[in-house]
C-alpha cells in the first residue's frame, strides 16, 4: 500500500536527501514509495534480485550493468534508500539555476564510463569493451567482427597509446554527444 | 473486562432484532434481484464524507497529490478524470524508448546503420534507469495507489489522528464496518454459500434438459446476488443488449475472483479456470454439480489441449450456458489489461468482450494471490466500504478472415481496455510468477546489431542463423 511509506521517511531525512541530491520533497516521497514497493522482502534495502524483478530491466541488454551501478557504494550487496536516490540523482536534468554536482555532465559521463569499466580500474581495456559489446549484440555478430569493432573504437579514442580508454579519453570521445539530454529522466514534480 | 462484557450483552440484545430484520430484508430483496437504492445512497454518502475528509487533509498538508476532484461521473467525464489521476500518480515522464516483449519492426525500410560509438549505450542506460523508477508491469501486481484517503487504515499513513474531526469519522466508520457490516456480511455470505451448495446438489439430481438449464441459471443468479450483498456490491451494467449468449465465449479482464460473482449476478455462465482448493474450491465443486464447467490445473500442459477441445464442444452445444473466460490468466490490479492467452481465440465462434472496472475508493478489489490467501482477501473485502463497479457489455466480435488468433486477442483486449479506461499492455500477466523470457532480450540485441555497421558485412547470414 503505497501511501503508507511516506510516513516512515522522516522530515529530516527528506531535507538531507534534498540537500544532497536536489530532488524535491514530493519527488523523494514518490521515489521512496517506489523503493518500498520494489523491496519485496520488506528489509529496507534492495538486492540485485529486487531490481531484476522489473521485467523491463531484465530484458534490457545492459540490465545487469545498470543494476551493478547501484551496488558500487554498498559493501554487503544491499542498497538502502539513500544510495538508491543518490544514483538516480545522476539522471536529473541539468538546469542552470541549480548547483548540484551529482547531475553534472561529468557525473553523467562517469556513470556511462562505469558501464564499460568492469573491474573499476578507471580504464576500459579491449576485453572490457568486448564484454560489454557482447551484452549489447548477443549472438548476432561474430567474435571476429566484434574484435575489429573493439579495436577500432579503442584506436579512435586512445590518445596516450596505452591501448586503453581512460575517463578523459572517454569524455573527449563523447564530446559531441548530447549527454545532458540522453542521460536525463524527466522526473515529474 | 466485566464491564465490557455487560455492555456487550446489553448492546447485543438491543442490536439483534433490528439486525435480523435487516438481514432478512436484504436476503429477500437480493434473491428477487430488487434494490431499494439504499446502497447507491450509501455510496453517495461515502463520497461526500471522503470529500470532506480530503479537504481537511489538503488543508493540513497542502499537498498536490492529495487533492482530487470527487463526484462519480459516468462515461467520458470519468475517463477524463482518470487520465488526470494517472498523470499525477506517475513518477516520471517516460521517453519513447520503452523495452517491451514485442518490438516494432515495421520500420525496417531505410534502416540507417552506423559504426559503433561509445555513446551507443546511453539510450539503454536511460531506459533502464527509467524502468527502475517506474515501469509498466510490476505496479500492476500490487495494490493500486489511491490519490486520497478513504478512511481505511490499510491505505493511509495514520491520517486518522491528524484532526479531531477525522478521528471521529474514522472511529464511526470503523464501528460501522467491523461491528455492523462485517457480522451482517458474514451471515449473508454463509447463507449465500449454503444456498448455492444445497440447491446445486438438488439440481444435480435432475436429468439434463431445458428445465434443468433454466433452473440452473435461476439458482446461480439468485445465489450470486445474495453473495454480492456480502460485499455490498453496487454493480452498474451498461449496454445489456450485448449480453453474452450461449453461442460464444465471454471474455473479461480479471481483477479478482469476485469478477465471477459480479458477472453472475446478471447472467448465468459456465466457468473456465484454474482448479482451486479451500473456499474457492467449495464454489467450484458446487457449480460443477449443477452444470458444465471446465476446471484445469495451471501446471499441466496436457490439460491445455483437453481444455481447448472441451471449449469447442461447449460452444457448439446451444443448450449450455455461455462460457466465461479471463484470458489474462491472472489477477491484475484493475489499472490495466495484460496480454490475453491466445487459446480462447482459437476456438472460433463469437467473442463477447466484457470490461469490468472497480472503483478503488470504496475498497481495493484486487486479489494479490501471491501475497494473501483467499480467506484473508475475503475478510479485507468484507471490512471495506463496498465493492462498486461498472460492467460494460461490448458488441460481440468475431475473428476476421486471415487474422491470427494473437492479433484477434489483441483487438479484443484493446476494446476492453478502451471501454474500461484501462491501460492496454503487451506484457504477459504470467510475469507475476515467472521471469521474463530470454528471447525478449535477444530481440533487442538483434535489433541493435542490425543497426550496427560491421566490416565484411555478412550480418544478414548471422541473423538468419539466430532466427
Amino acid at each position: 500500500m503505497g501511501n503508507k511509506s511516506s510516513l516512515m521517511l522522516q522530515e529530516q531525512d527528506i531535507r538531507d536527501i534534498q540537500a544532497e541530491t536536489g530532488f524535491l520533497p514530493s519527488q523523494i516521497e514518490r521515489l521512496y514509495s517506489r523503493f518500498t514497493s520494489l523491496d519485496k522482502g520488506d528489509s529496507g534495502t534492495l538486492s540485485r534480485e529486487d531490481f531484476l524483478r522489473i521485467p523491463e530491466l531484465a530484458i534490457n541488454p545492459l540490465g545487469d550493468r545498470i543494476v551493478h551501478a547501484f551496488f558500487k557504494e554498498s559493501e554487503d550487496d544491499h542498497v538502502n534508500f539513500r544510495q538508491f536516490v543518490r544514483v538516480l540523482a545522476h539522471f536529473r536534468p541539468i538546469k542552470k539555476a541549480q548547483d548540484n554536482k551529482l547531475n553534472a555532465r561529468e557525473e553523467k559521463l562517469r556513470f556511462a564510463f562505469k558501464m564499460y569499466d568492469l573491474d573499476d580500474d578507471e580504464r576500459i581495456s579491449r576485453e572490457e569493451l568486448l564484454a560489454v559489446l557482447h551484452m549489447m549484440v548477443g549472438e548476432n555478430i561474430s567474435d571476429d567482427q566484434l574484435n575489429s569493432i573493439a579495436e577500432r573504437t579503442i584506436l579512435e579514442a586512445d590518445r596516450d597509446g596505452d591501448q586503453m580508454i581512460s575517463f578523459e579519453e572517454f569524455c573527449s570521445a563523447l564530446e559531441r554527444t548530447d549527454v545532458e539530454q540522453k542521460m536525463s529522466i524527466k522526473f515529474l514534480k | 473486562m466485566a464491564v465490557v462484557d455487560a455492555l456487550a450483552t446489553v448492546a447485543l440484545t438491543v442490536v439483534i432484532p433490528p439486525f435480523l430484520i435487516v438481514l432478512v430484508t436484504v436476503l429477500v430483496l437480493a434473491s428477487l434481484g430488487k434494490s431499494l437504492g439504499l446502497r447507491q445512497k450509501y455510496v453517495q454518502f461515502l463520497l461526500k464524507v471522503f470529500e470532506d475528509g480530503n479537504r481537511i487533509l489538503v488543508k493540513k498538508f497542502g499537498r498536490q497529490r492529495l487533492s482530487k476532484n470527487y463526484g462519480k461521473a459516468s462515461g467520458d467525464e470519468q475517463e477524463e478524470e482518470e487520465e488526470e489521476d494517472q498523470v499525477s500518480r506517475e513518477v516520471i515522464c517516460r521517453d519513447k524508448l520503452v523495452l517491451r516483449p514485442t518490438l516494432d519492426k515495421d520500420n525496417n525500410e531505410g534502416l540507417d546503420t552506423h559504426e559503433f560509438e561509445l555513446g551507443d549505450c546511453l539510450d539503454y542506460i536511460r531506459t533502464g534507469m527509467e524502468a527502475i523508477v517506474d515501469d509498466e508491469v510490476t505496479k500492476r501486481f500490487s495494490a493500486e495507489e489511491l490519490t486520497s484517503w478513504n478512511f481505511l487504515t490499510r491505505t493511509n499513513c495514520q491520517y486518522e489522528f491528524i484532526s479531531v474531526r477525522l478521528t471521529i469519522f474514522w472511529v464511526v466508520g470503523f464501528i460501522l464496518r467491523y461491528f455492523l457490516l462485517l457480522p451482517l456480511r458474514i451471515i449473508i455470505l454463509l447463507i449465500g454459500t449454503m444456498h448455492m451448495v444445497t440447491s446445486t446438489l438438488l439440481i444435480g439430481l435432475l436429468p439434463d434438459g431445458p428445465v434443468k438449464r433454466k433452473l440452473c441459471r435461476f439458482i446461480f443468479i439468485t445465489s450470486f446476488r445474495i453473495i454480492s450483498r456480502a460485499f455490498s456490491g453496487v454493480i452498474t451494467y451498461h449496454n445489456k443488449h450485448n449480453m453474452p449468449r450461449s453461442d460464444g465465449i465471454c471474455v473479461a479482464n480479471h481483477t479478482t475472483p469476485v469478477d465471477c460473482v459480479v458477472l453472475a449476478c446478471d447472467n448465468g455462465y459456465s466457468y473456465v479456470g484454474q482448479r482451486h482448493g479451500g473456499f474457492l474450491g467449495i464454489f467450484q465443486r458446487a457449480l460443477s454439480r449443477a452444470s458444465a464447467h471446465i476446471w484445469f490445473e495451471r501446471s499441466e500442459s496436457k490439460d491445455r489441449f483437453a481444455v481447448a477441445r472441451r471449449l469447442r464442444e461447449h460452444v457448439e452445444d446451444p443448450e449450455k450456458l455461455p462460457i466465461l473466460i479471463f484470458p489474462e490468466g491472472t489477477c491484475i490490479n484493475n489499472t490495466s489489461v495484460m496480454q490475453f492467452k491466445k487459446g480462447t481465440f482459437e476456438v472460433g465462434g463469437i467473442i463477447y468482450p466484457v470490461a469490468i472496472k472497480y472503483d478503488p475508493r470504496f475498497g481495493d478489489a484486487f486479489w494479490n494471490s501471491s501475497k494473501e490467501s483467499m480467506l484473508s482477501y475475503i475478510y479485507m473485502m468484507m471490512t471495506s466500504w463496498a465493492i462498486v463497479c461498472d460492467v460494460w457489455y461490448l458488441p460481440p466480435m468475431t475473428r476476421r478472415e486471415g487474422e491470427s488468433s494473437i492479433d484477434f486477442a489483441n483487438r479484443v483486449k484493446a476494446e476492453i481496455a478502451r471501454q474500461g479506461g484501462l491501460v492496454d499492455l503487451v506484457w504477459d500477466g504470467g510475469l507475476k510468477r515467472s521471469a521474463p523470457k530470454i528471447e525478449w532480450k535477444q530481440q533487442y540485441q538483434q535489433e541493435f546489431s542490425r543497426r550496427l555497421k560491421v566490416q565484411n558485412v555478412n550480418a544478414e547470414k548471422k541473423e538468419e542463423k539466430t532466427e
